[in-house]
Protein backbone atom coordinates (compact mmCIF):
# COMPACT_ATOMS: atom_id res chain seq x y z
CA UNK A 1 0.00 0.00 0.00
CA UNK A 2 1.56 3.52 -0.83
CA UNK A 3 2.33 5.57 2.00
CA UNK A 4 0.89 8.94 2.00
CA UNK A 5 2.93 12.09 3.62
CA UNK A 6 1.34 14.37 5.57
CA UNK A 7 3.07 17.93 5.44
CA UNK A 8 1.42 20.18 8.03
CA UNK A 9 1.20 23.97 8.21
CA UNK A 10 4.08 24.59 10.39
CA UNK A 11 6.68 22.33 7.71
CA UNK A 12 4.52 24.77 4.86
CA UNK A 13 5.62 27.50 7.11
CA UNK A 14 9.57 26.49 7.75
CA UNK A 15 9.66 25.47 3.44
CA UNK A 16 8.15 29.59 2.71
CA UNK A 17 11.21 29.91 5.33
CA UNK A 18 13.20 28.25 2.68
CA UNK A 19 11.64 30.49 0.00
CA UNK A 20 12.78 34.03 2.25
CA UNK A 21 16.05 33.28 1.95
CA UNK A 22 16.50 32.76 -1.40
CA UNK A 23 14.72 36.38 -1.51
CA UNK A 24 17.26 37.12 0.75
CA UNK A 25 19.95 36.31 -1.39
CA UNK A 26 17.99 37.77 -3.91
CA UNK A 27 17.82 41.23 -2.10
CA UNK A 28 21.29 40.97 -1.20
CA UNK A 29 23.03 39.72 -4.54
CA UNK A 30 20.70 43.00 -5.65
CA UNK A 31 18.91 41.02 -8.04
CA UNK A 32 15.94 42.84 -8.13
CA UNK A 33 13.70 39.67 -8.34
CA UNK A 34 13.18 39.63 -4.71
CA UNK A 35 9.39 40.60 -4.36
CA UNK A 36 8.47 38.84 -7.60
CA UNK A 37 9.97 35.69 -5.59
CA UNK A 38 8.09 36.43 -2.55
CA UNK A 39 4.63 37.48 -4.35
CA UNK A 40 5.27 34.27 -6.47
CA UNK A 41 5.09 32.24 -3.25
CA UNK A 42 1.91 33.60 -1.89
CA UNK A 43 -0.11 33.35 -5.18
CA UNK A 44 1.25 29.62 -5.99
CA UNK A 45 -0.72 28.84 -2.79
CA UNK A 46 -3.37 30.59 -3.86
CA UNK A 47 -3.70 29.47 -7.24
CA UNK A 48 -2.93 25.59 -6.25
CA UNK A 49 -5.90 25.88 -3.92
CA UNK A 50 -7.79 26.86 -6.18
CA UNK A 51 -7.11 24.67 -9.00
CA UNK A 52 -7.20 21.59 -6.65
CA UNK A 53 -11.67 22.83 -6.60
CA UNK A 54 -10.75 23.75 -10.39
CA UNK A 55 -9.51 20.11 -11.20
CA UNK A 56 -11.97 18.34 -9.27
CA UNK A 57 -14.85 20.07 -11.38
CA UNK A 58 -12.75 19.31 -14.56
CA UNK A 59 -11.94 15.37 -14.20
CA UNK A 60 -15.77 15.07 -13.86
CA UNK A 61 -16.54 15.84 -17.42
CA UNK A 62 -14.65 15.81 -20.71
CA UNK A 63 -15.99 18.99 -21.37
CA UNK A 64 -13.75 20.37 -18.72
CA UNK A 65 -10.73 19.59 -21.09
CA UNK A 66 -11.77 22.49 -23.59
CA UNK A 67 -12.92 24.68 -20.48
CA UNK A 68 -9.32 24.18 -19.27
CA UNK A 69 -6.98 24.37 -22.25
CA UNK A 70 -9.27 28.01 -23.44
CA UNK A 71 -8.47 29.37 -20.24
CA UNK A 72 -4.92 28.43 -19.83
CA UNK A 73 -4.16 29.81 -23.24
CA UNK A 74 -4.92 33.10 -22.49
CA UNK A 75 -3.10 33.28 -19.54
CA UNK A 76 -0.40 31.75 -20.71
CA UNK A 77 -0.20 33.81 -23.65
CA UNK A 78 -0.65 36.86 -21.21
CA UNK A 79 1.94 35.96 -19.44
CA UNK A 80 4.70 34.79 -21.81
CA UNK A 81 4.40 38.14 -23.20
CA UNK A 82 4.60 40.52 -20.25
CA UNK A 83 9.18 40.78 -21.25
CA UNK A 84 7.64 42.99 -24.36
CA UNK A 85 7.64 46.68 -23.40
CA UNK A 86 7.87 47.73 -26.94
CA UNK A 87 4.89 45.94 -28.73
CA UNK A 88 3.30 44.24 -25.77
CA UNK A 89 -0.11 43.66 -27.94
CA UNK A 90 2.24 41.78 -31.16
CA UNK A 91 3.49 39.07 -28.14
CA UNK A 92 0.22 38.72 -27.18
CA UNK A 93 -1.01 37.72 -30.13
CA UNK A 94 2.00 35.70 -30.89
CA UNK A 95 2.19 34.25 -28.11
CA UNK A 96 -1.56 32.96 -28.33
CA UNK A 97 -1.09 31.74 -31.41
CA UNK A 98 2.36 29.83 -31.00
CA UNK A 99 1.10 28.61 -27.80
CA UNK A 100 -2.18 27.52 -29.12
CA UNK A 101 -0.72 25.80 -31.99
CA UNK A 102 1.78 23.67 -29.88
CA UNK A 103 -1.54 22.96 -28.32
CA UNK A 104 -3.32 21.89 -31.32
CA UNK A 105 -0.38 20.01 -32.35
CA UNK A 106 -0.38 17.92 -29.17
CA UNK A 107 -3.93 16.96 -28.82
CA UNK A 108 -3.91 16.17 -32.26
CA UNK A 109 -1.00 13.86 -31.91
CA UNK A 110 -2.85 11.99 -28.89
CA UNK A 111 -5.94 11.92 -30.75
CA UNK A 112 -4.41 10.00 -33.52
CA UNK A 113 -1.77 7.84 -31.60
CA UNK A 114 -4.43 7.12 -28.89
CA UNK A 115 -1.72 6.80 -26.46
CA UNK A 116 -3.18 7.97 -23.76
CA UNK A 117 -7.27 7.66 -23.37
CA UNK A 118 -9.22 10.62 -24.50
CA UNK A 119 -10.57 11.27 -21.13
CA UNK A 120 -10.13 14.56 -18.87
CA UNK A 121 -8.40 13.12 -16.28
CA UNK A 122 -5.07 11.99 -18.16
CA UNK A 123 -5.47 14.47 -20.91
CA UNK A 124 -5.45 17.59 -18.76
CA UNK A 125 -2.33 16.42 -16.68
CA UNK A 126 -0.46 15.96 -20.15
CA UNK A 127 -1.93 19.15 -21.58
CA UNK A 128 -0.92 21.35 -18.61
CA UNK A 129 2.61 20.22 -18.76
CA UNK A 130 2.75 21.04 -22.88
CA UNK A 131 0.62 24.48 -22.04
CA UNK A 132 3.97 25.67 -19.44
CA UNK A 133 6.42 24.53 -21.22
CA UNK A 134 5.64 26.07 -24.31
CA UNK A 135 4.56 29.34 -21.90
CA UNK A 136 8.32 29.10 -20.61
CA UNK A 137 9.62 29.03 -24.01
CA UNK A 138 7.80 31.28 -25.05
CA UNK A 139 8.62 34.29 -21.93
CA UNK A 140 12.35 33.41 -23.13
CA UNK A 141 12.01 33.75 -26.77
CA UNK A 142 10.32 36.44 -25.94
CA UNK A 143 12.78 38.09 -23.93
CA UNK A 144 15.30 37.68 -26.21
CA UNK A 145 13.75 38.80 -29.80
CA UNK A 146 12.66 41.65 -28.19
CA UNK A 147 16.07 42.86 -27.02
CA UNK A 148 17.45 41.63 -30.66
CA UNK A 149 14.80 44.51 -31.87
CA UNK A 150 16.41 46.93 -29.88
CA UNK A 151 19.62 46.28 -30.17
CA UNK A 152 20.89 44.47 -32.94
CA UNK A 153 17.83 45.51 -35.74
CA UNK A 154 20.31 46.82 -38.26
CA UNK A 155 21.27 43.42 -38.60
CA UNK A 156 17.86 42.60 -40.17
CA UNK A 157 17.32 45.84 -41.86
CA UNK A 158 20.82 44.72 -44.30
CA UNK A 159 19.61 41.30 -45.04
CA UNK A 160 16.55 42.37 -45.85
CA UNK A 161 17.71 45.54 -47.89
CA UNK A 162 20.00 42.39 -50.34
CA UNK A 163 16.60 41.00 -51.33
CA UNK A 164 16.91 38.01 -49.46
CA UNK A 165 12.98 37.06 -48.78
CA UNK A 166 11.44 37.89 -45.28
CA UNK A 167 11.25 34.77 -43.94
CA UNK A 168 15.01 33.53 -44.82
CA UNK A 169 16.25 36.88 -43.37
CA UNK A 170 13.99 35.99 -39.95
CA UNK A 171 15.32 32.34 -39.70
CA UNK A 172 18.72 33.98 -40.33
CA UNK A 173 19.12 36.00 -37.64
CA UNK A 174 16.12 34.92 -35.00
CA UNK A 175 17.66 31.20 -35.07
CA UNK A 176 21.03 31.92 -32.51
CA UNK A 177 18.42 33.29 -30.54
CA UNK A 178 16.03 30.06 -30.20
CA UNK A 179 19.13 27.89 -29.98
CA UNK A 180 19.98 30.08 -26.51
CA UNK A 181 15.97 30.28 -25.53
CA UNK A 182 15.84 26.28 -26.44
CA UNK A 183 18.83 25.14 -23.81
CA UNK A 184 16.94 24.55 -20.50
CA UNK A 185 14.24 22.12 -22.63
CA UNK A 186 16.88 20.53 -24.89
CA UNK A 187 19.38 19.92 -21.81
CA UNK A 188 16.48 18.12 -19.37
CA UNK A 189 15.87 16.21 -22.52
CA UNK A 190 20.09 15.30 -22.85
CA UNK A 191 20.25 14.91 -18.73
CA UNK A 192 16.97 12.78 -17.81
CA UNK A 193 17.80 10.18 -15.88
CA UNK A 194 20.91 10.95 -14.89
CA UNK A 195 20.37 14.49 -12.79
CA UNK A 196 16.68 15.64 -13.30
CA UNK A 197 14.60 12.55 -11.94
CA UNK A 198 11.28 13.14 -13.65
CA UNK A 199 8.28 13.32 -11.29
CA UNK A 200 5.97 11.49 -13.17
CA UNK A 201 8.40 8.32 -13.46
CA UNK A 202 9.25 8.54 -10.24
CA UNK A 203 5.73 8.26 -9.15
CA UNK A 204 4.72 5.92 -11.05
CA UNK A 205 7.26 3.53 -9.81
CA UNK A 206 6.76 4.04 -6.77
CA UNK A 207 3.25 3.72 -6.78
CA UNK A 208 4.09 0.02 -8.14
CA UNK A 209 4.01 0.34 -12.18
CA UNK A 210 5.82 -1.48 -14.35
CA UNK A 211 9.23 0.19 -14.76
CA UNK A 212 8.88 -0.08 -18.97
CA UNK A 213 5.60 1.59 -18.71
CA UNK A 214 6.63 4.27 -16.69
CA UNK A 215 10.21 5.06 -18.69
CA UNK A 216 7.73 4.76 -21.66
CA UNK A 217 4.89 7.46 -20.03
CA UNK A 218 7.91 9.71 -19.29
CA UNK A 219 9.46 10.05 -22.49
CA UNK A 220 6.28 10.35 -24.22
CA UNK A 221 5.88 13.92 -22.07
CA UNK A 222 9.52 14.78 -22.49
CA UNK A 223 9.32 14.34 -26.32
CA UNK A 224 5.71 15.99 -25.87
CA UNK A 225 7.35 18.80 -24.27
CA UNK A 226 9.95 19.09 -26.43
CA UNK A 227 8.14 19.85 -29.45
CA UNK A 228 5.99 22.34 -27.95
CA UNK A 229 8.79 24.24 -26.97
CA UNK A 230 10.27 24.25 -30.05
CA UNK A 231 6.64 24.84 -32.16
CA UNK A 232 5.42 27.46 -29.98
CA UNK A 233 9.01 29.35 -29.68
CA UNK A 234 9.68 29.01 -33.60
CA UNK A 235 6.11 30.12 -34.45
CA UNK A 236 5.93 33.19 -31.56
CA UNK A 237 9.79 34.29 -33.25
CA UNK A 238 8.45 34.12 -36.55
CA UNK A 239 4.94 35.98 -35.83
CA UNK A 240 6.68 38.70 -34.02
CA UNK A 241 9.44 39.27 -36.10
CA UNK A 242 6.86 39.29 -39.61
CA UNK A 243 4.87 42.24 -37.47
CA UNK A 244 6.96 44.33 -36.92
CA UNK A 245 9.07 44.26 -40.14
CA UNK A 246 5.50 44.79 -41.82
CA UNK A 247 5.09 47.88 -39.68
CA UNK A 248 8.53 49.17 -40.68
CA UNK A 249 10.15 47.99 -44.03
CA UNK A 250 8.37 46.86 -47.78
CA UNK A 251 9.02 44.12 -48.41
CA UNK B 1 33.57 64.44 -65.74
CA UNK B 2 35.51 62.58 -68.20
CA UNK B 3 34.60 62.22 -71.68
CA UNK B 4 34.56 58.64 -71.36
CA UNK B 5 32.04 58.80 -68.54
CA UNK B 6 30.02 60.92 -70.20
CA UNK B 7 29.37 59.26 -73.06
CA UNK B 8 28.45 56.07 -71.04
CA UNK B 9 25.77 57.74 -69.78
CA UNK B 10 23.91 59.44 -72.81
CA UNK B 11 21.09 58.07 -73.54
CA UNK B 12 20.18 56.41 -69.87
CA UNK B 13 17.75 57.73 -68.02
CA UNK B 14 20.11 58.43 -64.69
CA UNK B 15 17.35 60.49 -62.61
CA UNK B 16 16.06 60.27 -59.25
CA UNK B 17 12.78 61.70 -58.85
CA UNK B 18 10.86 61.70 -55.56
CA UNK B 19 7.96 63.20 -53.74
CA UNK B 20 6.86 61.30 -50.56
CA UNK B 21 6.56 61.81 -47.07
CA UNK B 22 8.25 59.90 -44.38
CA UNK B 23 5.63 59.78 -40.90
CA UNK B 24 7.71 60.54 -38.42
CA UNK B 25 9.90 62.77 -40.46
CA UNK B 26 8.90 65.05 -42.62
CA UNK B 27 8.68 65.13 -46.66
CA UNK B 28 11.54 64.68 -48.96
CA UNK B 29 10.77 66.50 -52.56
CA UNK B 30 13.31 66.74 -55.82
CA UNK B 31 14.66 65.77 -58.79
CA UNK B 32 18.19 64.80 -58.79
CA UNK B 33 20.82 63.29 -61.94
CA UNK B 34 22.73 60.44 -60.54
CA UNK B 35 25.42 59.79 -59.50
CA UNK B 36 25.23 61.65 -56.36
CA UNK B 37 26.80 63.10 -53.35
CA UNK B 38 24.41 64.06 -50.41
CA UNK B 39 26.01 66.00 -47.80
CA UNK B 40 24.75 67.32 -44.56
CA UNK B 41 24.83 67.69 -40.82
CA UNK B 42 24.32 64.80 -38.44
CA UNK B 43 20.70 64.21 -37.89
CA UNK B 44 19.54 65.76 -40.67
CA UNK B 45 17.78 62.67 -42.93
CA UNK B 46 20.34 61.49 -45.31
CA UNK B 47 20.74 58.18 -43.87
CA UNK B 48 16.60 58.06 -43.50
CA UNK B 49 16.51 59.39 -47.36
CA UNK B 50 18.83 56.00 -48.47
CA UNK B 51 16.29 53.74 -46.14
CA UNK B 52 13.29 55.16 -48.07
CA UNK B 53 14.81 54.81 -51.54
CA UNK B 54 16.01 51.03 -50.30
CA UNK B 55 11.93 50.78 -48.87
CA UNK B 56 13.75 50.12 -45.57
CA UNK B 57 11.24 53.04 -43.94
CA UNK B 58 8.12 53.38 -44.82
CA UNK B 59 6.78 56.08 -46.83
CA UNK B 60 3.86 57.34 -48.79
CA UNK B 61 4.07 59.45 -51.84
CA UNK B 62 6.03 58.86 -55.21
CA UNK B 63 9.30 57.62 -56.23
CA UNK B 64 11.20 56.78 -59.81
CA UNK B 65 14.76 56.21 -60.18
CA UNK B 66 16.61 55.59 -63.80
CA UNK B 67 12.89 55.17 -65.03
CA UNK B 68 11.71 52.44 -62.83
CA UNK B 69 8.86 53.69 -60.48
CA UNK B 70 9.78 52.01 -56.75
CA UNK B 71 6.22 51.04 -55.70
CA UNK B 72 5.81 49.86 -52.22
CA UNK B 73 4.37 46.43 -52.81
CA UNK B 74 6.72 45.21 -55.57
CA UNK B 75 10.00 45.95 -52.85
CA UNK B 76 11.69 42.89 -52.56
CA UNK B 77 12.17 42.60 -56.74
CA UNK B 78 12.84 46.18 -56.53
CA UNK B 79 15.61 45.61 -54.02
CA UNK B 80 16.81 42.17 -56.10
CA UNK B 81 16.68 43.54 -59.56
CA UNK B 82 17.82 47.61 -58.67
CA UNK B 83 18.98 48.35 -55.28
CA UNK B 84 22.30 47.39 -53.20
CA UNK B 85 22.29 49.10 -49.75
CA UNK B 86 25.49 49.68 -47.43
CA UNK B 87 24.36 50.69 -43.87
CA UNK B 88 26.92 52.60 -41.79
CA UNK B 89 27.27 49.72 -39.89
CA UNK B 90 27.07 46.16 -40.74
CA UNK B 91 26.00 43.30 -38.06
CA UNK B 92 26.66 40.34 -39.47
CA UNK B 93 24.54 36.97 -38.50
CA UNK B 94 27.15 34.28 -38.47
CA UNK B 95 30.80 33.54 -36.99
CA UNK B 96 32.83 34.41 -39.80
CA UNK B 97 33.24 36.14 -42.86
CA UNK B 98 33.32 32.18 -44.53
CA UNK B 99 29.46 31.43 -42.93
CA UNK B 100 28.12 34.55 -43.76
CA UNK B 101 29.32 34.42 -47.75
CA UNK B 102 28.31 30.97 -47.64
CA UNK B 103 24.44 32.03 -46.92
CA UNK B 104 24.04 34.78 -49.09
CA UNK B 105 25.46 32.40 -52.13
CA UNK B 106 22.98 30.14 -51.06
CA UNK B 107 19.46 32.49 -50.98
CA UNK B 108 20.58 35.93 -52.61
CA UNK B 109 19.36 36.41 -56.58
CA UNK B 110 22.38 38.30 -58.10
CA UNK B 111 25.30 37.40 -55.81
CA UNK B 112 28.77 36.66 -57.63
CA UNK B 113 30.76 35.15 -55.89
CA UNK B 114 34.39 34.96 -58.13
CA UNK B 115 33.32 38.95 -58.36
CA UNK B 116 33.15 39.12 -54.47
CA UNK B 117 36.70 37.14 -54.50
CA UNK B 118 37.72 39.59 -56.75
CA UNK B 119 36.59 42.79 -54.57
CA UNK B 120 38.18 41.32 -51.89
CA UNK B 121 41.10 40.57 -53.13
CA UNK B 122 41.25 44.09 -54.55
CA UNK B 123 40.41 45.88 -51.00
CA UNK B 124 43.22 43.65 -49.45
CA UNK B 125 40.73 41.43 -47.13
CA UNK B 126 41.25 37.96 -48.77
CA UNK B 127 42.74 36.29 -45.71
CA UNK B 128 40.00 37.27 -43.31
CA UNK B 129 37.78 35.30 -44.66
CA UNK B 130 38.02 32.52 -41.90
CA UNK B 131 38.34 34.75 -39.38
CA UNK B 132 35.26 35.77 -36.99
CA UNK B 133 33.50 38.81 -37.24
CA UNK B 134 34.33 39.44 -33.71
CA UNK B 135 38.13 39.47 -34.36
CA UNK B 136 37.98 41.83 -37.23
CA UNK B 137 38.30 45.82 -36.89
CA UNK B 138 35.56 47.93 -37.81
CA UNK B 139 37.85 49.37 -41.03
CA UNK B 140 37.94 45.21 -42.03
CA UNK B 141 34.30 44.84 -41.01
CA UNK B 142 34.00 48.05 -43.51
CA UNK B 143 35.64 46.46 -46.67
CA UNK B 144 34.35 43.10 -46.51
CA UNK B 145 31.10 44.27 -46.62
CA UNK B 146 31.63 46.70 -48.81
CA UNK B 147 32.74 43.96 -51.26
CA UNK B 148 29.65 42.08 -50.17
CA UNK B 149 27.54 44.95 -51.32
CA UNK B 150 29.61 45.49 -55.01
CA UNK B 151 29.41 41.65 -55.84
CA UNK B 152 25.25 41.92 -56.19
CA UNK B 153 24.50 42.73 -59.62
CA UNK B 154 22.23 45.91 -59.06
CA UNK B 155 21.53 49.13 -60.91
CA UNK B 156 21.25 51.62 -57.81
CA UNK B 157 24.24 51.55 -54.89
CA UNK B 158 23.32 53.16 -51.95
CA UNK B 159 26.25 53.99 -49.93
CA UNK B 160 26.26 55.68 -46.56
CA UNK B 161 29.30 56.92 -45.05
CA UNK B 162 30.95 54.06 -47.39
CA UNK B 163 34.35 55.57 -45.79
CA UNK B 164 34.25 55.82 -42.18
CA UNK B 165 36.84 53.81 -41.41
CA UNK B 166 38.50 53.28 -44.37
CA UNK B 167 42.24 53.40 -44.87
CA UNK B 168 43.70 55.82 -47.78
CA UNK B 169 44.42 52.75 -49.91
CA UNK B 170 41.33 51.43 -49.75
CA UNK B 171 39.58 55.09 -50.43
CA UNK B 172 41.24 55.45 -53.45
CA UNK B 173 40.22 51.50 -54.38
CA UNK B 174 36.92 52.62 -53.51
CA UNK B 175 37.12 55.99 -55.57
CA UNK B 176 38.12 53.77 -58.62
CA UNK B 177 35.32 51.18 -58.27
CA UNK B 178 32.85 53.93 -58.08
CA UNK B 179 33.97 55.19 -61.62
CA UNK B 180 33.61 51.69 -62.96
CA UNK B 181 30.62 51.33 -61.79
CA UNK B 182 29.50 54.81 -63.12
CA UNK B 183 31.44 53.38 -66.64
CA UNK B 184 29.42 50.40 -66.38
CA UNK B 185 26.12 52.05 -66.70
CA UNK B 186 25.52 51.54 -63.00
CA UNK B 187 24.36 55.05 -60.79
CA UNK B 188 24.67 55.88 -56.92
CA UNK B 189 23.76 57.95 -54.23
CA UNK B 190 26.44 58.19 -51.80
CA UNK B 191 26.43 59.81 -48.45
CA UNK B 192 29.82 61.36 -46.97
CA UNK B 193 31.10 63.08 -44.83
CA UNK B 194 34.16 63.77 -47.02
CA UNK B 195 35.16 66.98 -48.58
CA UNK B 196 33.38 67.52 -51.95
CA UNK B 197 36.72 67.28 -53.52
CA UNK B 198 37.50 63.96 -52.72
CA UNK B 199 34.61 63.08 -55.91
CA UNK B 200 34.82 64.89 -58.88
CA UNK B 201 32.30 64.08 -60.99
CA UNK B 202 29.17 63.59 -58.67
CA UNK B 203 26.25 66.03 -58.34
CA UNK B 204 26.69 67.43 -54.73
CA UNK B 205 23.58 68.22 -53.17
CA UNK B 206 22.70 68.88 -49.72
CA UNK B 207 20.22 67.43 -47.57
CA UNK B 208 17.99 70.74 -46.60
CA UNK B 209 17.57 71.33 -50.44
CA UNK B 210 15.40 68.19 -50.58
CA UNK B 211 14.09 67.52 -47.41
CA UNK B 212 10.78 69.85 -45.90
CA UNK B 213 10.84 68.65 -42.05
CA UNK B 214 7.51 68.46 -40.60
CA UNK B 215 6.39 71.15 -38.26
CA UNK B 216 6.28 70.08 -34.16
CA UNK B 217 9.58 67.60 -34.40
CA UNK B 218 12.88 67.51 -32.60
CA UNK B 219 14.68 67.15 -36.00
CA UNK B 220 13.36 70.72 -37.12
CA UNK B 221 14.37 71.54 -33.31
CA UNK B 222 17.50 70.52 -33.80
CA UNK B 223 18.13 71.83 -37.42
CA UNK B 224 17.24 75.11 -35.99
Amino acid sequence: MTEVVSISSIDLLFSWLFIGFAAAVAWWFSIGNEIDILVASVRALIQLMLMGYVLKWLFSGFYGVYVYVAVALAIAAHNASRYDDQRRLYSVIGCGVAITFSVVAVLLFLRFTGIVPWKSRYLIPLLSMALSSAMYVSAQTVKRVVEFFKTSYSQLEWIMSTGVGVIDAIKRVISPLLKIALINRVESLRMVGLIHLPGGMTGMILMGAKLWTAVKMQLVIMYILTTTALISAVIYAVFYSYLILRERMYF
Amino acid sequence: MSESTQSTIQGVNSELEFDFEVDYFGSFKGRLELPLLLKGDSGTGKSTFLKCLAGLVKWKGDLSCCGVSFRSNFYRRIRQRYIAYLPQEVLFAAETVRDDVKWFKKVLVGFDGKKFEQFMERFKTLELVDKKWSELSGGEKKRISLCLMLSLDRKIYLFDEPLTGLDEKAIDEFKKIRKELFEAGKFYVLVSHIADREFDFEKVVRIDEIIFPKANTTKIEQSC
